[in-house]
């Protein structure tokens, strides 16, 4: 049996990572999480994961932007591909597309809440296009880049 | 005869005064006589005369002398001076002093006749003059009366005022609208708008719109924000003439800076607590979903978790849906509680009672130390219960076993305070002022997962305001705080609330 494929959850909510980690080990993958931004790049060098999905984590409001800049930044991790997960709505009538990948370091969106299917068909194509996905350059810092629907 | 006219003739000589008498009576109503100068200026002072004749040379007093006393007496008499041949020297030298005429003794009646009416007539187009005069003064006042009113109506109107003429000059700004525009130059009528305000776009901007509003007619509303952040909203219309030609623009401003924080404010708030709402709801259907479908069946120790944390949230849901009815509930009953004399004494023995079983499980001493004696205060009994429930609830909650809980009365220069003195795990210094704040939970407490909605402290706030009191706070971390509700005692004159 091969080695199992394996994802981490970035989210500083603990249902949220509770139920996504439910589904994912339900579906075979091997899920691991992190709290914070200081916990997740320790646990992304040392546990080497095929796939993050990562909170843009409110309250903060930015830690998962920046830290999406830092994963990318580094050549020990910048190739593995980030789901960015946002409630941005939330609090405002903007969107993430999958066309902000090209300014934000990050692979594919999806909005809370997650349902189940959603969650499986973005993570399973972000794994097929892994390759491809690789072969990102590393970007700068420009912050968030948001725009309305 | 004309009936008004009133003359005078003086004259130490008795046939030219009874002589000019009986002429001058034909023609006049009142002719009367004063044989020398002393009696003559007397009569004068004592009523009015249109007319006189007044005889230069007399004894007692002269023509003259009477003629500068009538002078200053009244600029307007008519005085003609009769005088002999020998005198018509000094006769011109009298009318240089404002005689109107003289008449040169011996005269006939024709003569006389002739001058008085001349004089008279002379007498009716002065008076007509100065009543014409006094007339145009009055209309000139009453013009003045009523721009000066206007002008003082426009002045203290609370809305700012601007007039522009057609080619957008400034031709009147009131002061609320200096006030609030700001204008860079001390005087503004007859600019324009441009380079007055230091804000180059919204100059354009407004520009543009008295443009407009002068080209079509149309009344038009703009909202600006100032250099200062304050927001106004414009209202521009025409000034339009008979023919509804227009002449111009009239500008009212609003300051609707506090409205707009206000609505924005409304709507923070709403936003915050449809996601404080949205989160524990959007997590019990994660939950339910996993249940649904079958994805913890083979983990049974994982689904009573599950279940668990899915009531949990559930129960939170509620506290905060039931602390949201006592937010809108305290904002209502801010003006209109039930107003009572209450003993505060009565209602925190009432709390401390509820709490006390919680206390004991929570192995806390809960204390209430009353004074013999508690001034009333005024207030909405079951409000105030609430307010003292969440701050003995709060010392409960957030203090570990084994600490204490001291609820007192103090009292201090007509106020009362209900005191809550706690061992728990106090507030960090740059949170104290946050934890007023609706939904802010400190850092502390949410590391330790003790539920709360975040609004409890927050409510007690207002409710305490509203019985025209206030809350402060003193804590230290791992020490425990105290939270005090000071409140006007009834009857009391409370000095000002001293600085917290």
């Amino acid at each position: 049996m091969s080695e199992a494929i394996k994802i981490l959850l970035i989210d500083d909510d603990v249902d949220f990572i509770l139920i996504n980690r439910t589904i994912l080990e339900a579906n075979g993958y091997e899920v691991d999480a992190c709290f914070d931004a200081r916990c997740a790049l320790e646990k992304i060098k040392t546990w080497k994961p095929d796939l993050i999905c990562l909170d843009v984590m409110m309250p903060t409001g930015t830690e998962g932007f920046h830290l999406a800049y830092k994963i990318r930044r580094d050549p020990e991790c910048q190739n593995i591909p980030i789901l960015m997960i946002t409630s941005i709505h939330d609090y405002s009538d903007f969107r993430f597309s999958t066309e902000d990948g090209d300014f934000l370091p990050v692979d594919e969106f999806i909005e809370k809440p997650i349902r189940a299917e959603v969650l499986l068909k973005k993570v399973r194509e972000l794994l097929a296009t892994r390759g491809a996905a690789s072969a990102k350059p590393p970007q700068e810092d420009k912050g968030i880049g948001l725009k309305k629907k | 005869m004309d009936n008004q006219v009133r003359l005078l003739i003086v004259d130490d000589e008795e046939i030219i005064r009874i002589g000019c008498q009986r002429i001058l009576e034909e023609t006049y109503a009142t002719v009367e006589v004063a044989e020398n100068g002393r009696l003559g200026w007397e009569r004068l002072q004592q009523e009015p005369f249109d007319l006189i004749l007044l005889d230069l040379m007399m004894p007692e007093m002269g023509g003259l002398e009477v003629l500068e006393k009538v002078q200053a007496l009244d600029p307007e008499m008519v005085v003609i001076m009769i005088t002999g041949f020998a005198t018509i020297e000094t006769a011109v030298d009298a009318m240089r002093k404002g005689a109107y005429d003289y008449l040169p003794k011996p005269f006939t009646p024709e003569e006389l006749r002739t001058k008085v009416s001349r004089g008279l007539e002379k007498r009716r187009l002065i008076l007509q003059a100065r009543a014409l005069i006094l007339e145009r003064d009055r209309n000139l006042l009453e013009c003045a009366n009523e721009k000066s009113r206007t002008m003082t109506i426009i002045n203290c109107l609370s809305e700012g005022l601007i007039a522009t003429n057609r080619t957008g000059q400034i031709v009147l700004m009131n002061p609320a609208a200096i006030k609030m525009l700001r204008p860079q130059v001390d005087s503004v009528i007859g600019r324009t708008v441009s380079g007055l305000l230091g804000h180059p776009e919204q100059e354009k901007a407004i520009a543009e719109m008295l443009a407009t509003v002068t080209a079509t007619g149309a009344i038009t509303q703009m909202e600006m924000q100032t250099c200062d952040e304050r927001v106004l909203e414009s209202h521009v219309s025409p000034i339009l003439d008979d023919h509804g030609e227009c002449l111009g623009t009239v500008t009212v401003l609003l300051d609707i800076t506090q409205d707009k924080k206000i609505e924005k404010m409304k709507s923070d708030f709403v936003r915050l607590v449809s996601h404080e709402l949205k989160a524990p709801v959007a997590a019990i259907a994660g939950y339910l979903n996993l249940i649904i479908d079958g994805l913890t069946a083979s983990q049974p120790d994982k689904e009573k978790d599950i279940i668990l944390r899915s009531r949990d949230k559930a129960n939170a849901l509620l506290d905060l849906i039931n602390d949201l009815l006592d937010l809108s509930r305290s904002e209502r009953n801010r003006s209109a509680g039930v107003q009572k004399r209450l003993d505060l004494g009565a209602v925190l023995t009432e709390t401390v009672k509820f709490y006390h079983n919680e206390a004991q499980l929570r192995h806390l001493e809960l204390a209430l130390h009353l004074p013999t004696t508690i001034p009333p205060v005024v207030g909405d009994a079951e409000a105030l219960g609430r307010v003292f429930a969440n701050l003995i609830g709060n010392a409960i909650k957030y203090t570990p076993e084994g600490g204490r809980v001291d609820v007192e009365l103090i009292q201090r220069d007509g106020w009362l305070a209900i005191a809550v003195r706690d061992t728990g795990m106090g507030i960090a210094p740059d949170e104290i002022k946050k934890i007023f704040d609706e939904f802010y939970r400190s850092r502390q407490v949410i590391l330790q997962k003790i539920p709360g909605t975040g609004l409890g402290l927050s409510i007690a706030k207002q409710i305490v305001e509203a019985h025209r009191g206030y809350m402060e706070v003193e804590s230290a971390v791992h020490q425990g705080s105290v939270f005090r509700a000071w409140f006007p005692i009834a009857d009391a004159l409370p000095t000002a609330a001293p600085v917290v």
